[in-house]
């Protein structure tokens, strides 16, 4: 006999709640609206920030065509439904030869889930640009930005690198923030303050990067004051976010002595010039950069084609004959094409685009691979089979059970005289 | 003279900058006449040339094609329709495509004053300065856009439409610029008029030729008579005219020949070069090395023979010239014939072309395709449907006067025989796209239509064969009628080829048999149940009491959107695994994504409110008809969204049909709360009647959810 609501025990209660219907229908309903309005919102902020601010947030704080919203994001829901489904759908359901198949379906939609989860957390990647010949290991991450501070020797080489990462530089972009990075190991320490987003307008000029006595100052907002003639003032992020290219104010001290104070802009070849520190007999350089990673291996280009469809501009195929470098040894030969990449040591390659865009015919074109560790690459794909098999059975019983129930119906209605 | 020419000159002409670029514009204009008259008379084709004329293949957007299917675009953009209407004399003609290609081709004075451009908003006329004509029926001729300050008032317009699309800080105004109904219509008519224009003067090389007589101009040539030296003339005597510009008295020579330089360098370009890009002109001659696949427009060969010349050695150009001089006299030679009215001549030189430029195909092992397609235009698989899905509602409409009797069931019979039909026409004319395109049948949003009403339609009369209350037969009409209805407008909205080769990303027939597949038939058992929805609200709200009608209703809404739940997540699953082989990651948020999700979510929600007793009946066929809505939202509304990987799928000039029907589903929404309401308030007003101890419950009604 089952005990009323009012005899169980808190944990049972709150087990019953993880693990009702009703729950499930609330979470599955937020899901919906959170991925409704999270598509509108790119039209708006662009997909980079509608993701960050929608899927994978706890809290979502925004407006939809001026409606004030306020929603668990899709990140905490994505949580809560992981514990419902565990608790109603595998821990609570009946474990019945009936209905096998939706018990092996929930259980690849929480892997789903769990696989998320993982590739959200422990995701690397970045791109490599290459051309003809090039080689590289190291990959960029094309929206993620970072402050590398840099021990150099003598020669200039670099000894040892430590970063600021973007997660850190994240919350100095809202107006007034300001941060103080010290490290037992660096000899100085680094305010941050001002930074900007992008300083870049839509045609990609540094409009942001704002001269003294310049007209253009009037109306300008700047984050800061001007700093060796020049300040910074943040422009409407883009949409595309790997266009962003931001800027930030940096003060460097060391035992309270300042030993710089100066723009710090992102990008490479855009950067005046490196923030280099001098500190005794050593030497420093402080570079606001898109985030690097270091691969295990090199790649280097051999053959980039491109082949167009007759008499268009439109791409049919590109593809890339890349070759796997491990210590400076060149060994064994990969085609990464679209749809087909290379996959080693728990990286993946992928033919991700190409340019110039603009390159005339005969002009040299590079080749653009990204490149992707994931613990979880695989695993949705097996997830996948799982749901797959579970909704078939389950559907499959309720199809001869649905067909038999119609047949019944139908020879009844003939034999009604 | 354009910077081209001029530089051409330069280097084999010193002295050609002396040309005054006025005199060659003013050669130019004058093409078109500005007081336009309709036509009095229009004299056909003869049959055999159009016939000929028709099967020619040409390359265009990435692949070979009749030229009939070129004509039927480039019509269908101008003129909304793939045949053009026109009265003359009181006598109505409706000539095909190709007949007014050939208009074009070899007779652009009578083209020009073929009532082609359909406007449909008169307000585009009235910005351009022209008075509208009273109907959006009654189509424009080029000559009357042609008319004084008209055509400049078009293209200033443009002008600065274009430099706002082409600014990407005024992005919102592009935006707004382009859903724009007027502005919108002016920059479709502009383009058109451009389209129009480069195709009349296409072949103006092979009509017209040269606008100098060589032998006038030094009598070391031979003398025409007529002012004008044919093409062919001129470039057989191409290096014998450098030798005379560059001897003793070349310059004046030059002089004389400036314009001609500049005229040929702009019919070479309206001719077509292999600029890769240029849609206009016809790439219709098979290239000379088997290895190239790109075809060959006529004014390449022209410009290799003549601007670009340098560039061969002197064998080259002789082995060229002998294969491409050919094929500019047969153009001369069917001109000539155009032109004297020569039915006989054109015929057969339009045959004799046919003839080459097949056998070239052929030979090559590309002309298979370009048959099956004419066969695929001249059997109409579609429009076959969609008179045949007529047919099948106007019979079904006549079940429902008197449902019970026997002319019902011959109706019904009717139904099921016009619907089989139509259907086996549309998945014969889905098959042989797949044939010509050698891929899959879905790549493309049009092509997503006609998937979803086949497999809509044989769903539903898989449905019916097992329920037999003709409900599904019913839905099964009303989606072919209107899923053919829409793919019908949805081309004339395009106006493009839909026979499209495929991005690079696209080019796998594994995902787009899996994924693509998956996902569409998810869409269609989605709007399926949907349809099937609307029935059981529409019963429950005019009071149907039938249990075993509504009940059966239900078990067809829940059964189609468990089936349609199975297919959308596995095939949103599937593109996030095809997203992870292409872009390295499983899922990007992507809207298009999002809309599959959304999808999924709302058959889970509907499976898990059922089960956890929130929802019965009518609450299921509710969320059956938001899902319908939703689907309406992932496949059509984040198209215009205009962002994110699937944005592939814009189409001006849509959002109000999408915004039209949600307004009509959200209507039905409210009628079935409407029936809950109503329903609820008679189960809680006071009984007139004790009810008969131990009598059914309703079928769907108030009360606190029966938790599992």
């Amino acid at each position: 006999m089952s005990r009323t609501n009012k005899q169980k025990s808190i944990p049972q209660k709150a087990f019953d709640f993880l693990s009702s219907y009703g729950l499930a229908v609330v979470l599955l309903a937020l899901l919906l609206a959170l991925t409704f309005f999270g598509t509108f919102a790119q039209v708006e902020h662009g997909l980079y920030d509608a993701s960050n601010m929608y899927f994978e947030s706890f809290i979502v704080v925004d407006d939809f065509k001026g409606i004030p919203l306020a929603l668990p994001g899709v990140y905490l829901v994505s949580i809560v439904l992981f514990v419902n489904l565990l608790c109603g759908a595998i821990i609570r359901a009946r474990k019945s030869w009936r209905r096998p198949g939706m018990i092996i379906a929930h259980g690849g939609i929480l892997f789903i889930l769990f696989s998320g989860f993982v590739a959200f957390h422990f995701t690397r990647e970045g791109s490599m640009l290459l051309y003809k010949g090039d080689r590289a290991d190291e990959i960029y991450n094309l929206t993620d930005w970072s402050i590398e501070v840099a021990k150099h020797g003598a020669d200039g080489e670099t000894l040892k690198t430590y970063v600021i990462e973007p997660d850190d530089l994240k919350p100095l972009y809202k107006k007034g923030a300001r941060r103080v990075f010290h490290s037992a190991e660096i000899p100085f320490e680094l305010e941050l303050y001002g930074a900007v987003r992008n300083i870049l307008n839509f045609k990609l000029e540094a409009t942001g990067l704002v001269q003294e006595g310049a007209k253009a100052n009037a109306g300008a907002s700047l984050s800061g004051g001007f700093v060796e003639g020049f300040a910074l003032a943040a422009q409407r992020p883009n949409k595309q976010a790997e266009r962003n290219q931001p800027g930030t104010y940096i003060k460097v001290r060391r035992d309270g002595e300042e030993l710089a104070h100066t723009l710090l802009l992102g990008g490479n070849g855009f950067t005046p010039r490196p923030l280099t520190v001098e500190v005794g007999e050593e030497t420093w350089s402080v570079n606001l950069t898109r985030r690097r990673f270091s691969l295990p291996f090199g790649l280097e280009l051999e053959k980039f084609e491109k082949e167009d469809h007759p008499g268009t501009q439109r791409a049919r195929e590109y593809s890339s004959d890349v070759v796997r470098v491990d210590d400076g040894v060149p060994t064994d030969r990969y085609h990464i094409s679209m749809n087909r990449p290379m996959r080693y040591g728990g990286f993946t390659v992928y033919q991700a685009s190409w340019g110039p865009q603009n390159a005339a015919p005969g002009d040299p074109l590079y080749t653009t691979l990204a490149v992707a560790h994931n613990p979880a690459d695989q695993w949705p794909k097996w997830a996948t089979y799982i749901v797959a098999i579970g909704m078939a059975i389950h559907f499959f019983q309720k199809l001869v059970a649905y067909l038999r129930r119609a047949g019944r119906a139908n020879r009844k209605q003939e034999d009604t005289p | 003279m354009t910077r081209r020419a001029r530089r051409h000159l330069i280097a084999l002409l010193p002295l050609a900058l002396l040309v005054p670029p006025s005199e060659s514009r003013a050669q130019g204009e004058g093409a078109t006449g500005t007081g336009y008259t309709p036509l009095e008379s229009y004299e056909r084709w003869p049959a055999e040339a159009v016939e000929a004329f028709r099967s020619i293949p040409v390359q265009e957007e990435g692949r070979l094609k009749p030229i009939e299917t070129v004509a039927r675009y480039k019509l269908l953009r101008m003129n909304g329709a793939k045949r053009l209407k026109l009265e003359v004399g009181g006598e109505e003609l409706k000539l095909s495509a190709s007949e007014w290609l050939m208009d074009c081709l070899f007779r652009p004075e009578v083209a020009r004053r073929l009532p082609v451009f359909k406007v449909n908003n008169p307000d585009v006329m009235v910005n351009i300065g022209l008075e509208p004509h009273a109907s959006p029926r009654q189509r424009y001729a080029y000559d009357e856009i042609n008319a004084p300050g008209v055509m400049r008032r078009l293209s200033e317009l443009t002008a600065g439409y274009s430099a706002i699309l082409g600014d990407e800080d005024r992005e919102d105004e592009g935006k707004a610029l382009r859903r724009d109904p007027v502005k919108a219509g002016v920059m479709a008519l502009k383009s058109q008029i451009n389209e129009f224009d480069w195709i009349v003067n296409a072949l103006n090389f092979a009509r017209d030729g040269l606008a100098v007589d060589l032998g006038e101009a030094s009598g070391k040539f031979e003398k025409t008579g007529t002012g004008r030296t044919p093409m062919s003339v001129f470039l057989r005597e191409f290096d014998a005219v450098l030798a005379e510009a560059r001897g003793e008295g070349g310059e004046e020579f030059i002089k004389k020949l400036g314009v001609a330089f500049s005229l040929l360098e702009r019919d070479t370009a309206t001719a077509g070069v292999k600029d890769k890009t240029s849609i206009t002109s016809l790439a219709m001659f098979p290239p000379v090395e088997r290895g190239d696949e790109e075809w060959v427009k006529p004014g390449y060969l022209i410009e290799r023979l003549s601007l670009r010349a340098n560039e061969l050695s002197q064998a080259e150009k002789a082995e060229f010239s002998a294969w491409a001089m050919p094929k500019i006299v047969r153009l001369e030679s069917l001109a000539a014939a155009a032109a004297a009215g020569d039915d006989a001549a054109f015929s057969e030189e339009m045959a004799a072309l046919n003839g080459e430029i097949v056998a070239a195909a052929k030979a090559r092992g590309e002309y298979k395709t370009v048959s099956l397609e004419l066969f695929w235009h001249r059997a109409g698989f579609f429009h076959w449907a969609l008179g045949l899905y007529f047919i099948a509602f106007v019979l079904l409409a006549f079940t429902w006067l008197a449902p019970s009797s026997a002319f019902a069931r011959i109706a019904s019979t009717g139904v099921w025989l016009m619907t089989s039909l139509a259907t086996l026409a549309l998945v014969v004319g889905i098959t042989v796209r797949c044939i010509l395109l050698s891929r899959p049948p879905i790549a493309t949003l049009y092509e997503t239509i006609l998937f979803i009403t086949a497999t809509a339609v044989i769903l539903c009369m898989l449905i019916e064969r097992v329920d037999r209350k003709r409900v599904a037969l019913a839905v099964a009409v009303v989606l072919g009628l209107g899923g053919m209805f829409m793919a019908m407008r949805f081309e004339i909205k395009e106006g493009r080829d839909t026979l499209k080769v495929l991005e690079a990303v696209l080019r796998s027939n594994f995902w787009l048999a899996t994924h693509v597949i998956c996902i569409n038939i998810g869409y269609m058992a989605a709007l399926v149940a949907g349809a099937i929805g609307h029935v059981y609200i529409f019963a429950r709200l005019f009071g149907v009491k039938n249990r075993d009608f509504l009940r059966s209703v239900t078990r067809m809404v829940y059964g189609v959107t468990c089936f349609g739940l199975l297919f959308a997540l596995v095939g949103t699953v599937l593109g996030g695994v095809w997203a992870n082989d292409s872009w390295g990651r499983f899922w990007g948020w992507d809207p298009k994504e999002n809309g599959a999700l959304m999808i999924c979510l709302g058959g889970l929600i509907l499976l898990h409110a059922r089960m956890g007793g929130y929802i019965r009946d009518l609450g299921i066929s509710m969320c059956a008809v938001l899902i319908g809505i939703i689907t309406i939202f992932s496949w059509w509304h984040v198209n215009q969204l205009e962002t994110g990987l699937h944005s592939y799928g814009f189409t001006s000039g849509i959002m109000f049909w999408i915004l039209l029907s949600y307004g009509i589903e959200g209507a039905v929404l409210a009628l079935g709360g409407l029936v809950f309401l109503r329903e609820k308030l008679a189960a809680t007003a006071p009984s007139q009647e004790p009810r008969a101890k131990g009598g059914a419950p309703p079928v769907d009604g108030g009360g606190e959810p029966s938790h599992t």
